[in-house]
């Protein structure tokens, strides 16, 4: 069963995520994900290696580095296609955090020396940034760092809920220092950095806890300083929310087809459980969910693409809270629809269930989110007034 | 001039009309009464017309100028940015009426009526529920019986808004008693002024008087007042409701935008000036400011794609249910966060009048008229699982027809 979108037109990327969802579907079958979900890396090189030679990898990056240079929303379509299969991947940490990192703030030099390699598959990145549930971005990444006579950088702390760093060549990471924030691209296996994984309830993502023990880094590894620190992380965040938000939005619509299915075909009392109106409402709710989880996660993406002089509304949070919320909600509400069945470890309606919380948590609460947008409002209405809120950038 | 640009002239244009046009201080209007607040609303849409906006989206021999869905939002939302007047009285008119005599209406039908809405000469109700068809509208008993040229109507009416002040009506009986349950209906337009029509006001409980009963003992329609064939009125009907669905539907939107922006207001009026906003309430109102713009982006979304997907009828009802209940929640939270004074009786206001008189409780209490009428939520659930989801129909009793 699919449910197509009815308020979304999606023809820009049709072919790309037609051939997408062949590929995922082939690939990333359900029962190959739990195998590989309990493997320590927790994702499949050879499948990795496949997104790659597509070139989904590199869709963003320009044509002179080996990409198609193409706009954020044909990443939306494979990150909503990995997220229909609740597929465990490090797509969103290099195509959408490291990828991001390199096209907005990289030198001509640091992106020669490391977006061919992204888009060709042979290296993974990611991002260390705050992703506390208490606050995202700079100010709560746990690094600091101190500038060395000549312009190094010496940088220590712990960053924890780091996505993919265990499988990552590369590291994006932010610092806050006496001269403001930082923001550094360095090698993974540089000395001094010790990846640790964090046991995660989802199992088809990882998250680590990354350590870094007065890790050297040169001047010409730095990305960006001040304000221009600030507001790419703030971009990186953005991008992670609307991406977490496409991966959502999926998600639901496949719970919600899974359920439909079930409830067509299970029978009691003589009949489809379908039939009964307490069944068709949970799922004519979980419609309403997706429908409108779809229009917001197109917003999100919109606001990407066309990224307006910051007067609009921050729909990468709208649709990241709004797009979370609603998965979360109608993969309950599939569990709860499948009955004993949808308890179980068999069934696989858990996996979406584990990855929507995770989705909730992940870059920034819906709190978090939400407190973002209402900042916005306020702010609007009242310009004068100064926000008793805390810092987020 | 790029589609873009045009749009731009349209709004610059439309912006500028409407400084030197909307009335200045009518919030004294807030507590008028019927006949003041009719001419008050008859006079703007007067003034509309004259200058071609009354009715934009209608194709100009009508008066309009075939403007898209795109134009029409503008002018939503410069008529809220402006505080310009409501024209809650004339709405059934302009939207429902005119939709349903553009889709189904003959060419006298719309050459009588469509200038005479237009210029506020007529005032629409809707008579299609009745005490014993609710939820379950094609069982309706309102019969009309040809006897010559024309219809003889006997029934009863129920929830039909402003019938009270009303001077037409769009009906709906039953023409064939034998025939299946939905073909057995035709679709009428009928004079108020017609001899044997009784309306009585039902106090609602908010203590206003909208909703109306419509009694029928023996009046008389002329056949010329038929809208679309005998015994086919389902369908006409189903225009009418789309119309509820559609172009109204982003207008309700747009005024819960409207509310956001007082609340928030009203908000800001009432803090210290050191602003003790919490990060709480921050997160409310970021949270209802979100769903209020999904909202407006699914309402034109969904219309714009009405004119090439018969898939508006499934759709219609994902936009009743989420703005109703989206409506509803974010009364309830106005509600919470504006305490006990919330809860003091306030003198009812004319719902048109937009920004001023907060009452949120009032608000509130409207709000469950949103989950009820057009077709019950539960209604709307049971469309969305059967003709959206393919989930199979619920067996009916034996005997049901």
């Amino acid at each position: 069963v699919t449910v197509g979108p009815t308020f979304v037109h999606r023809d820009a990327h049709d072919e790309l995520r037609a051939v997408a969802r062949r590929l995922i579907a082939q690939r990333c079958s359900l029962a190959a994900t739990r195998d590989i979900a309990e493997t320590p890396a927790g994702f499949a090189p050879d499948v990795w290696d496949a997104i790659a030679a597509t070139g989904w990898i590199a869709l963003e990056i320009p044509e002179i580095y080996g990409g198609s240079g193409a706009g954020f929303a044909a990443c939306a379509v494979i990150l909503e296609e990995l997220g229909r299969l609740a597929v465990p991947l490090p797509y969103l940490s290099t195509a959408v955090l490291g990828v991001g990192a390199l096209i907005h703030a990289g030198s001509p030099e640091q992106c020669r020396a490391y977006l061919p390699g992204i888009a060709s598959g042979r290296i993974r990145a990611t991002l260390v940034a705050g992703f506390d549930h208490t606050g995202v971005g700079l100010a709560d990444s746990g690094l600091r760092y101190r500038r060395l006579p000549g312009g190094d950088l010496i940088v220590a702390g712990t960053a924890r809920f780091v996505p993919d760093a265990h499988t990552a060549h590369i590291l994006v990471a932010a610092a806050a220092g006496e001269t403001g924030p930082c923001a550094v691209i360095v090698p993974a296996e540089r000395s001094g950095i010790e990846i640790q994984l964090e046991p995660t309830v989802d199992r088809t993502r990882r998250l680590c806890s990354v350590r870094l023990s007065d890790v050297h880094v040169r001047a010409d590894e730095q990305l960006a300083i001040g304000q221009a620190a600030r507001e790419l992380v703030s971009q990186l965040l953005d991008r992670a929310a609307v991406a977490v938000a496409c991966d959502s939005v999926a998600g639901a619509e496949q719970v919600l087809a899974m359920t439909v299915s079930y409830a067509k075909t299970r029978r009691q009392f003589g009949r489809p459980i379908g039939t009964f109106q307490a069944i068709k409402h949970h799922c004519a709710d979980m419609a309403v969910l997706v429908e409108t989880a779809q229009v917001a996660a197109s917003l999100g993406v919109k606001a990407l693409d066309h990224a307006s002089t910051g007067e609009g509304i921050p729909w990468p949070s709208a649709a990241k809270a709004y797009c979370t919320d609603a998965y979360a909600a109608a993969a309950g509400t599939a569990v709860q629809v499948h009955g004993g069945i949808g308890f179980t470890w068999e069934h696989d309606v858990h996996l979406y269930l584990k990855r929507a919380k995770l989705n909730q948590a992940l870059f920034g609460s819906p709190r978090w989110h939400r407190t973002r947008v209402g900042q916005f409002a306020w702010s609007r209405a009242a310009p004068q007034s100064v926000l008793h809120v805390a810092e987020h950038s | 001039m790029s589609p873009a640009e045009n749009l731009d002239a349209f709004r610059e244009e439309y912006r500028e009309w409407l400084s030197a046009h909307v009335p200045r201080d009518w919030g004294h209007l807030l507590y008028a009464g019927a006949n003041e607040m009719i001419e008050f609303q008859r006079g703007w849409l007067r003034t509309l017309d004259a200058a071609g906006y009354a009715a934009i989206e209608w194709p100009a021999e009508y008066g309009g100028r075939g403007a898209g869905l795109a134009e029409q939002i503008v002018m939503y939302e410069e008529n809220a940015r402006s505080n310009a007047p409501a024209l809650n009285i004339f709405s059934m008119s302009l939207i429902h009426a005119a939709t349903t005599f553009l889709a189904h209406g003959t060419q006298a039908q719309k050459d009588w009526h469509l200038p005479r809405i237009r210029r506020g000469e007529e005032i629409w109700c809707q008579g299609f529920s009745e005490p014993e068809a609710g939820s379950d509208l094609a069982s309706l008993r309102t019969r009309a019986v040809l006897h010559g040229d024309c219809y003889v109507l006997d029934g009863q009416k129920v929830w039909s808004s402003r019938a009270n002040i009303s001077n037409w009506c769009m009906v709906l009986a039953r023409t064939n008693p034998m025939a299946p349950k939905h073909h057995g209906i035709s679709f009428f337009v009928l004079d108020m002024r017609s001899p044997g029509i009784e309306v009585r006001p039902i106090r609602q409980l908010t203590g206003e008087q909208e909703f109306c009963e419509i009694f029928f003992d023996g009046v008389s329609v002329p056949v010329d007042n038929l809208v679309g064939q005998p015994d086919e009125g389902w369908r006409v009907a189903q225009t009418t409701l789309s119309a509820e669905r559609g172009l109204a539907m982003v207008q309700y939107a747009h005024e819960l935008r409207t509310q956001m922006e007082i609340f928030i207001g009203s908000l800001v009026d009432g803090s210290t000036e050191d602003s003790a906003i919490g990060d709480a309430l921050l997160e409310g109102i970021g949270g209802y400011y979100s769903e209020i713009e999904i909202l407006i982006s699914l309402c034109e979304s969904g219309l714009r794609q009405q004119a090439d997907s018969d898939s508006v009828g499934r759709a219609s009802s994902v936009v009743k249910l989420y703005y109703s209940e989206l409506a509803q929640r974010f009364a309830e939270y106005t509600v919470a966060v504006a305490g006990l004074p919330a809860q003091l009786q306030q003198p009812v206001p004319n719902r048109l009048v937009r920004r001023e008189g907060a009452d949120w409780m009032l608000n509130y209490l409207r709000s469950w008229a949103l989950t009820i009428a057009g077709g019950t939520n539960e209604i709307q659930r049971t469309m969305i699982g059967e003709r959206m989801l393919g989930l199979p129909r619920e067996p009916l009793p034996a005997g049901t027809p």
